[in-house]
């Protein structure tokens, strides 16, 4: 199998490749790393690789299975990490001159469970300044470019992840998500994102960008590969109390169940309605709804009137960021870019009454939402306002983007919350719709998001390579 | 005062209460994202909850 195939697959058939013997995993660990040298000036998906280290974990894997021994679907598979999740003896920078030099001495939680499902870590991944910065182009940490259309952003803050996924420079990847850092850039780099149940995951050894919105997930080509992912690292850890009441399921079993029978709410007013949603964002959208429709679910629309409070409640973010960083602020305020720096400020003019009425109408939001899911088995709607952006498009003053309205409010209310494409807009970009379940039901919104995806073929179109050239 | 008078005024208030010191350019910045966010900050504190409303997040 030539490298190049190796790396068309998604993590699902790299993962079927071994299995079979048909590729070791030093050879597909080559392969992506001679990917990954040949493209990623261009695309910045990598702040480090670790390639001796990657080959060494290859080599047991490969020693581990001529031994017989399979630790499970991840046995020898190359994956990457965001660069905020630690790998021991790793440096960890988050996108920032701030951790320029920090290397962890453990691993993240995360990071020991991929290890003990026999994955191969080949690197870390680019990402916007502590998960809250801009699009950078220039300084240590620029943000990767989207293969889809190198002139374009990825979105963040998981950038990295969902370009190196995207162009085939890793099997999967982890991202985190506090406001859409992982839905965002994989509907604008066309591949599937969950962010998980709040508490699904561990968040221990993972830097922190606001601890009540913070969640670990996987970002891969398919649904499958999704679910591979979450079941190597979801469970109760010690170290992260918010796991304490972890329900974990087998994420593959009912994932081709398919929808009959279901019932999908469609949150038409506050997302199809929204006047800032992309004409062919929408068109896609619609038309993916109709196809879970022919499937056999029930779809009608539902809705909420507090969504439309979820900007304010917001503010949570804001102090939270501020609260974690407030003293580095203060001692090295430039040692942040300036468009975290500016944004965290913002933090500080929080008061601890608005601080307090956000957390009261959250609670409402989440008994709406609740309300809503007793009714429908999922609510449903479009992935992202809009496509990938051009660099010099982007708003470098907004405190919050309008197009966040997709999907910080559902790490508002910690629910599983998932991304598969669902096309492309006529410019060629990739579109998705998005699929949020009850708590620790994600099981349910991947089967959702597979049922779609087996009636389509988006989530087996590449980007061209031949287009990552700049001039 | 005028309307964008009085909302500078608050807004150095604001800043003034949380200790914040900052160059110019980051100050205008700032000042650009607080004008910016003021209306779903409005609408947070407009937005009453009931008594028996308690935070649980």
């Amino acid at each position: 199998m030539s490298g190049e195939a190796i790396c068309d697959l998604d993590l699902r058939g790299v993962a079927d490749a071994l299995h079979a013997g048909k590729v070791s995993s030093v050879e597909a660990t080559e392969a992506y790393l001679g990917r990954i040298e040949r493209h990623d000036g261009v695309l910045r998906a990598y702040i480090t690789v670790m390639a001796d280290r990657a080959l060494e974990a290859a080599r047991r894997a490969d020693a581990e299975l001529r031994q017989g021994r399979r630790r499970g679907p991840l046995h020898g598979v190359p994956i990457a990490l965001k660069d905020l999740i630690a790998v021991a003896g790793v440096r960890m920078t988050a996108g920032s001159r701030v951790l320029a030099d920090h290397v962890p001495e453990s691993d993240a939680d995360a990071t020991e469970r991929l290890h003990a499902a026999g994955a191969v870590v080949l690197g870390k991944l680019a990402m916007h300044e502590f998960a809250f910065g801009r699009p950078v182009t220039d300084g240590p940490f620029p943000t990767g470019r989207n293969p889809w259309d190198v002139t374009r952003e990825p979105a963040g803050s998981s950038s990295g992840s969902a370009v190196a996924v995207a162009a085939g420079l890793c099997a999967g990847a982890l991202g985190s998500d506090t406001g859409g850092s992982i839905r965002g850039p994989a509907a604008r780099c066309g591949i599937v994102g969950l962010k998980p149940t709040y508490g699904l995951v561990s968040r221990r050894g993972v830097v922190a960008l606001s601890w009540s919105l913070d969640h670990v997930g996987p970002m891969t080509r398919g649904v499958h590969d999704a679910a591979i992912l979450l079941q190597a690292i979801a469970g109760r850890d010690p170290g992260d109390p918010s796991t304490r009441d972890a329900r974990i399921a087998d994420y593959t079993a009912q994932l081709e169940a398919g929808v009959r029978g279901m019932k999908l709410g469609l949150l038409r007013r506050f997302y199809v309605d929204f006047p800032g949603l992309h004409a062919d964002v929408k068109t896609a959208a619609l038309a993916a709804f109709d196809e879970l429709g022919r499937q056999g679910a029930a779809i009608a629309d539902a809705d909420a009137p507090t969504l439309d409070l979820a900007g304010a409640i917001w503010v949570t973010f804001l102090s939270e960021v501020y609260e974690f960083h407030r003293e580095t602020l203060r001692d090295r305020p430039h040692d942040y870019g300036e468009g975290l720096r500016t944004r965290a400020w913002m933090g500080a003019l929080v008061t601890a009454s608005d601080f307090l009425r956000a957390q009261r109408l959250r609670a409402r939001l989440r008994r709406e939402v609740l309300s809503l899911l007793d009714r429908f088995d999922a609510l449903v709607f479009p992935g992202q306002a809009v496509p990938a952006q051009r660099f010099e498009d982007l708003s470098l003053t907004s405190v919050i983007v309008p197009s966040s309205r997709y999907t910080n409010v559902w790490n508002l209310l910690g629910l599983p919350a998932v991304v598969v494409p669902c096309g492309f807009t006529r410019e060629g970009l990739p579109v998705s719709i998005q699929i949020v379940g009850r708590p620790f039901d994600d099981a349910t919104v991947l089967r959702i998001a597979r049922a779609y995806e087996r009636a389509t073929d988006w989530h087996t179109r590449r980007p061209d390579a031949s287009n990552w050239k700049v001039e | 005062m005028s309307a964008v008078t009085d909302l500078r005024a608050q807004f150095e208030a604001e800043v003034k209460t949380a200790g914040l010191r900052l160059p110019e350019r980051e100050y205008e910045m700032l000042f650009a994202m607080w004008a910016e966010h003021l209306p779903q900050r409005q609408a947070l504190r407009a937005a009453v909850p009931a008594p028996a409303e308690e935070p649980d997040a």
